[in-house]
Order: structure tokens, then C-alpha cells, then sequence
């Protein structure tokens, strides 16, 4: 099941465009759609859970198309949206079998089956029968990965999941997530680069509604090698520095500040090689050293 | 299958609601004091037996005007409890038609209203049965609850949750069938002036 995002573009009526000329090629398995916040990360995944539409552009999973089919593709799609509520007077037990149902699994026995697994799977097992109003924000997220995996989905979307959860709930979740990724499509986005380095086979950029970069982050890492460069610096000496050089991140370290520092060559004495990570990609990728924004960058330079 | 499903959910949510059920309550005891206290009789200056079908059908009416305002919240939470919860971007993407999302919410909306009205036929026989002076009470015919029922309640149902539902689901909020119900009670008002 591969997911074909091609041209994709969309304005609000605000004026905002969020989207400009996107087109992803999606395969099974975990995808990480890295960007900050503001970047169009939610409304690209709130097109492809059929949730908005396109002003332009195509997007196919498989032989459905996203945008006309929405119902078959609703029958195949799990979403976990960035911000949900609940219905606060429902047991948690209610409304995943409510769900369930709503997802098409009608028969009694399986339904309970299927509801039980996922409860267990969410560790929710033991407060099934607690009203959904009086649930935390991480057992709600939980609940909510439960309902967005119901029917095990071919297509799952993920949006900024792990925001509000702590760190075991997040590992937990992380794991839950690269289990499905063996079989579906799992879209993944976040502003958080461990999230992706710890799971995506392949990823994308995106910043100001536009893809900056897709690769494959081991790949990146790889060729980011021998262009990072660190250095420990006062904090006073920063402006400086940064004035000098590509600085592409800052750090504190220890009272001090790390930064790194985007170069062909050597910067010059105090800097040494940096052991290069998803960061320095996400970094140099943003401030436009690498992918797309440095070939606009060259083409008006040229 | 989805339709009933969606059904029957909402009936049984807004059962736990304690709005819903004082709202049965409060439409029973005005019935009941309406007919009890023999307000009729009294402002007409005129003999009715209690359950004359003029003062059940008065009743019904007054108390169907009462719901109107009173219930509003019913018909408005099933409408737009979705989007107030925030749960609509997981319900908007279940495989479900429009038909089967909207019409099931509604269909329950109408029965939970029509059980709430029942609470005015209730409060009259409690009042006929329970408390009167029993030379104030005529032989018991079925056929005058029925008619006040179906001729008046019945439609006023139909016409206030349709409206309600209307309101609170295009406003997105449960609020808005309050202003659905003022605008027919004023229309309501409007045409009956000479």
C-alpha cells in the first residue's frame, strides 16, 4: 500500500497558504514528516484523513483516490489527530465498541476481541470501565491511539503524538507505533527529531508548506559526515561566531555553548569534527545549507 | 446497522444526563399543579371535570410551549456535542455516511423529546388519580390523552427538534437550538396576533 501525494496545494482563506506544490511518495512502513510548528505538518494530515481538501493536486493510496473516495478510504484509515476531545459521559469501553462498529467489525464476538487486544495493547485494560471524562491527557492520547488503530488500519496518520505524553508513555507509544509500521503506512508527524531518528525509515522536511527535504535519515546522517563541525564557546563570543560562520545550531552546554557549524572545509582552529545526527540534517536542511531551500537559495544567487 | 448503533448510543447517553430527566420532571409536576389546582376552571369561570379532554389537551399544550425552551438543550447537545467535545475529527473520519451520522442523532433526539412529553400525561394522571376531589373527575377515556398527544404534542416534537437540531448543528453549538426554539416561539407568537 504506497501513498502518492502529488502537487498538493491549499490556501486558507486567510490568505495563508499552507501547502505549496507538495508530493510525497509514501511506502509502508514508518514515515517521519519533520517541520516546526506553523509548518503545514497538520493540514497536510488533516487532507489525507480526509478531513479537508486540496485546492489542487492528487492524492492516491493505492488505487483510491484520497480526495473523491473518501469513504473507502475512511474504511482503511486510522487517524490520530494533534488535539481531540472526548465525550466525557461515555466509558472508555463504550465508545471504542461504539467505534468499532462505526469502523465495520458488527459481529459481537469479534468486536469484543479486537476491543479487548487494543485495550490491553494501550494499557487501558484496567480502566475500561471508567469514564472517558475523568481521564488524564495520557490516557486519553492512549484511548485515542486505540480508536485510530481499530480495524487495523493500511493507512495511519499520527499527528504530533507524543506532545503531551511523558517519557515512559512516550516510549511505549513509540514501540506501539513501529509495530503497525511492519504492515501499514504510518505518517508521522512531529517538531521533535528523536521521534524520527528512533523510528522512520524514510522522511521528509517541511517548512512554510513546502517539502525541503525526503531522504532516509540514516542515509542523511551519512552525508552530512565531515560537513558539521563543533566548537564549545563563551556565550559573549557567540554573535561573533555566528557572524563568522554557517552556525546552524546553539546549545548550552554546561554553562558554555555548543554550536555547530555547516562547512566543506574545516571553519578554522578551536572547531573540530562533530559525529554528524538527525539534528545537524534537520538544522543545515532549515537554514538551507542542504535539500531544497539551498538549490532556491543557488538559483538566485546564480 | 451504523444507524441503529449511532441510535441507540445517544439514547442511552442522554439517559445519564441529569438535564434530561429534570426537565421530565419539571414538565410532570406543571402538569400536574396546572390540572390539580384547577387553574381552567378557575380562569374561565366555568365547571370542568378534571379530566374534561379540553383540560388535557390545555395541558399538553401548555406544556409542549414549556419544552420548547426547557428541551432545547436535548436536541442541542446530540447535534453538536461533537464539535463541543472536540471529538469530530475522529467521528468525521469513521466510515460513516452523513445519513447514518446525522439521521441517527436525530431520530433519537425526536424519541427522547416524545418521552419527555409523555411526562405531561403523566403529571395529569397523577394529579386525576392522586389528589383530586373524585366529584371532580370524569369516567376515564383513553382516547382524550391519546388525541392531545398525537395532535399536539406529537407535532410540536417534530417541528421544535427539527428546528433545534437544525440550529445547533449548522452553529455547531448546543446553544444555538435555545435560539432556534425563541425564533419559532416568536414566529409562533407573530402569527397568532390579529
Amino acid at each position: 500500500m504506497e501513498l502518492q501525494i502529488r502537487n498538493v496545494s491549499k490556501s486558507y482563506s486567510n490568505g495563508v497558504q499552507a501547502l505549496k506544490d507538495v508530493s510525497l511518495t509514501i511506502p509502508a512502513g514508518m514515515y517521519g514528516l519533520l517541520g516546526p510548528n506553523g509548518a503545514g505538518k497538520s493540514t497536510l494530515m488533516r487532507i489525507l484523513a480526509t478531513l479537508q481538501e486540496p485546492d489542487s493536486g492528487t492524492i492516491r493510496l493505492g488505487d483510491l483516490d484520497v480526495v473523491r473516495q473518501k469513504d473507502e478510504v475512511r474504511k482503511t484509515l486510522g487517524y490520530l489527530p494533534q488535539e481531540f476531545g472526548v465525550y466525557p459521559k461515555a466509558s472508555a469501553e463504550e465508545l471504542l465498541d461504539y467505534f468499532a462498529i462505526l469502523k465495520g467489525i458488527p459481529e459481537k464476538k469479534a468486536r469484543k476481541e479486537v476491543v479487548e487486544a487494543l485495550f490491553r495493547q494501550t494499557n487501558l485494560w484496567e480502566v475500561r470501565k471508567q469514564k472517558l471524562g475523568g481521564y488524564s491527557g495520557g490516557m486519553r492520547q492512549r484511548f485515542g491511539v486505540a480508536v485510530a488503530l481499530l480495524g487495523s488500519p493500511r493507512l495511519l496518520i499520527v499527528d504530533e503524538p507524543t506532545a503531551g505524553l511523558d517519557p515512559a508513555e512516550r516510549v511505549r507509544f513509540l514501540n506501539l507505533l513501529s509495530e503497525l509500521g511492519e504492515n501499514s503506512a504510518v505518517i508521522l508527524s512531529t517538531h521533535i527529531v528523536e521521534d524520527v531518528s528512533e523510528l522512520c525509515t524514510r522522511m521528509a522536511i517541511i517548512d512554510r508548506g513546502e517539502i525541503l527535504l525526503e531522504a532516509e535519515p540514516l542515509g542523511a546522517i551519512e552525508e552530512m559526515r565531515g560537513r558539521i563541525w563543533r566548537s564549545v564557546i563563551e556565550k559573549s563570543a557567540l554573535a561573533e561566531v555566528e557572524r563568522e560562520h554557517a552556525v546552524i545550531s546553539t546549545k548550552m552546554l554546561a554553562g558554555r555553548t555548543l554550536v555547530h557549524v555547516f562547512g566543506e572545509a574545516s571553519p578554522g582552529p578551536g572547531f573540530e569534527r562533530a559525529e554528524p545526527d538527525l539534528e545537524d540534517v534537520y538544522f543545515s536542511t532549515m537554514a538551507g545549507h542542504i535539500g531544497r531551500r539551498s538549490a532556491q537559495l543557488e538559483g538566485v544567487a546564480s | 446497522m451504523k444507524l441503529r448503533t449511532i441510535f441507540r448510543f445517544e439514547l442511552a447517553y442522554q439517559a445519564r444526563r441529569v438535564s434530561t430527566w429534570l426537565v421530565f420532571a419539571i414538565l410532570a409536576t406543571v402538569a400536574f399543579v396546572f390540572v390539580s389546582e384547577s387553574f381552567l376552571s378557575d380562569a374561565l369561570y366555568a365547571e370542568f371535570f378534571l379530566n374534561s379532554p379540553f383540560v388535557i389537551a390545555s395541558a399538553t399544550v401548555f406544556g409542549s410551549l414549556l419544552w420548547l425552551v426547557l428541551g432545547a438543550a436535548t436536541a442541542g447537545e446530540i447535534a453538536a456535542r461533537d464539535v463541543e467535545t472536540g471529538m469530530h475529527p475522529l467521528t468525521y473520519t469513521s466510515p460513516v455516511s452523513e445519513a447514518e451520522h446525522l439521521g441517527g442523532r436525530f431520530l433519537a433526539a425526536l424519541l427522547l423529546n416524545l418521552l419527555i412529553l409523555l411526562a405531561i400525561p403523566l403529571g395529569v394522571l397523577l394529579a386525576v388519580y392522586g389528589s383530586a376531589d373524585p366529584e371532580l373527575v370524569g369516567p376515564f377515556r383513553p382516547a382524550a390523552y391519546l388525541t392531545a398527544f398525537g395532535f399536539f404534542a406529537l407535532p410540536n416534537a417534530f417541528v421544535g427538534t427539527s428546528v433545534q437540531f437544525a440550529w445547533a448543528a449548522l452553529g455547531r453549538r448546543a446553544l444555538a437550538s435555545y435560539v432556534g426554539s425563541v425564533l419559532l416561539i416568536s414566529w409562533r407568537m407573530g402569527a397568532s396576533r390579529p
